[in-house]
């Protein structure tokens, strides 16, 4: 290509971008120090001061791939709205665009006259560029770079609950639907690997893994949670709690565990490594126990005055969803966490995701809140324009089809693989780099069709 | 569009651009970048590197090393003034690019 037609495609492609001009120009009034003017035209900019001798200046063919700023909202995303207002799917959201819709992903068939299944988590991960959708009766994987299908399993036909997958992307954890065990599944093939059994925590229902993919931190709808050892698939540990756990999320380097409990407006801190409750927090700027307490009980979604709980990723604040006000009440993340702010919602909150580096709350209300300024600053909306309500969301980024992070469904300090690796609680993520050929293939059978469940 | 800026600054506005949907072969995008280079970017005659000079300036390598030897006797004033001190310069090409050519 002769310059000159490099010259007709900048124009080309600058002439359609014109907003990444405007935005370079300075604000009114700036004439910077020996900035050239010419008659009415642009302000120039002087070059910046030289780079340090030696820095190599960038090459001009070296650009990042196409990349993508994503949220993926599963749905139905939420139990608790069974008129499915928004249809089933995954909706695909531009981050980079207000939130503008990009795509619906097609998951399962359903007849017009079924209602679909209840989408009961969400993971990703950027080692396998694959999407985990568990529903109460299936697990399916979706190949990011298509969008296909790539495996869906009912495994011993009790699945699924919270789906999580390990920073390499070797392994899958996944619970059972409301039974007292968990898989252990190639999060490649879907294969099964192992069944984690938890007596005694019968209910599974939220999982999460420590940040470096070691430890399963496996809670029912009951008062047990069971440590397990990832690799040997073993439980190591148990943790009683008062009352039912519900939502859990880990801090840092997993030594503390956060849960939301019924029955009860704030949560629990307990340590990891002894098994100790260590701090029980109430919310105190509501009466929420005076409603609570009343009779008739109103009906608050998922049963439990909080379901929905955050760290933020700087460590210093813990969000709380407040199901009965429709509130987020943000405390302190100290030995004595204290109520520092308030936040209402135009509709209940009953799960927050973290962003990607921990700027942005999503919201199962559909808002999505400024971590920093604790001010909601969108809101996610489907096709139709209409609010969607998920608990099942995910923050992702891509290059050319390919995912490089992807946020965790649950609140947890640590973030994603790559935040946690800057924390230093996590090891490096091998993400398949932009250009590479994907390896997943669907074969429509279900990897564990021939499995003995009677053996395991 | 038709402001000059500096060399960073445009590799950032085509990887904008690229972010935001534009395409093109690691071939293109580097003529894309030479292209702006060579005709669109900012340059501080008394500061930039060999490449820059030679690039943005259309100056041989000759010249490039004389202003470079100059510039470290005293820095260069004006246009002008770098035109009396390194003969051979590309006069009407300068004067076109002028008010891309900073003497900081």
């Amino acid at each position: 290509m002769k310059l000159h037609h490099a010259g007709l495609a900048i124009v080309f492609l600058l002439g359609s971008h014109a907003a990444v001009q405007a935005q370079a120009a300075p604000p009114a009034g700036t004439l910077p120090p020996n900035a050239s003017v010419v008659g009415s035209g642009p302000i120039i900019q002087p070059p910046p001061p030289p780079p340090a001798p030696g820095t190599p200046r960038r090459v001009r063919g070296d650009f990042a791939q196409h990349t993508r700023h994503l949220i993926y909202v599963a749905l139905p995303g939420s139990l608790e709205r069974p008129i499915y207002p928004n249809g089933d799917g995954i909706v695909v959201l531009d981050a980079d665009n207000n939130y503008a819709f990009v795509k619906r992903i097609h998951v399962w068939d359903y007849a017009g006259s079924m209602s679909p299944e209840d989408i009961s988590g969400v993971a990703a991960s950027p080692a396998t560029n694959m999407l985990y959708l568990a529903a109460r009766g299936r697990l399916g994987a979706i190949d990011l770079a298509t969008d296909k299908m790539v495996w869906t399993t009912t495994l011993d036909g009790k699945c699924c609950e919270r789906p999580q997958v390990d920073v390499d992307g070797k392994t899958l954890i996944v619970g059972s639907n409301l039974q007292d065990y968990w898989y252990k599944l190639d999060a490649w093939t879907g294969k099964l690997l192992a069944v984690i059994h938890a007596p005694g925590s019968s209910s599974v229902h939220n999982l999460n893994l420590s940040a470096d993919g070691k430890l399963a931190f496996m809670s029912p709808n009951g008062k047990l949670l069971q440590i397990a050892d990832v690799a040997t698939a073993k439980v190591i540990r148990k943790i009683q709690f008062p009352d039912n756990i519900r939502v859990q999320v880990l801090n840092k380097d997993s030594s503390r565990i956060y849960v939301n409990q019924n029955n009860f407006m704030g949560f629990i801190i307990a340590d990891t490594r002894t098994g100790k409750i260590l701090k029980t927090v109430e919310v105190t700027s509501v009466d929420w126990r005076k409603v609570w307490n009343s009779s008739p009980r109103p009906r608050i979604p998922h049963g439990c005055p909080s379901h929905g709980i955050a760290i933020t990723q700087d460590g210093k604040e813990i969000w709380l969803a407040d199901g009965i006000f429709k509130k987020i009440h943000i405390f302190s993340n100290t030995d004595d966490p204290k109520e520092i702010d308030t936040i209402d919602t135009p509709d209940g909150v009953f799960w927050m995701t973290v962003g990607l580096d921990g700027k942005l709350i999503y919201a199962s209300s559909g808002d999505i809140i400024d971590v920093a300024t604790h001010k909601i600053v969108g809101t996610t909306k489907s096709e139709f324009g209409t609010r969607m309500f998920s608990e099942k969301e995910l923050d992702m980024l891509f290059e050319d089809g390919h995912l490089q992070r992807v946020s965790n469904q649950f609140g947890n300090e640590y973030g994603d693989f790559v935040t946690a690796e800057k924390m230093g609680v996590a090891p490096h993520m091998p993400v398949l780099p932009g250009k590479a050929p994907l390896i997943a293939t669907a074969t429509g059978q279900d990897p564990n069709a021939g499995v003995d469940w009677a053996a395991q | 569009m038709d402001t000059p800026k500096d060399y960073d600054a445009w590799h950032d506005t085509v990887q904008e651009m690229i972010n935001r949907g534009a395409r093109g072969s690691d071939g293109e995008l580097e003529l894309v970048m030479q292209f702006l280079f060579e005709n669109m970017t900012t340059v501080d005659v008394n500061h930039a590197d060999a490449e820059a000079l030679e690039t943005v300036l259309h100056a041989s390598p000759d010249q490039v090393r004389s202003i470079i030897a100059q510039r470290e006797k005293r820095p260069f004033r004006d246009l002008a003034d770098l035109e009396s001190v390194v003969p051979g310069l590309n006069r009407s090409a300068l004067e076109a690019k002028k008010r891309m050519l900073f003497f900081q």
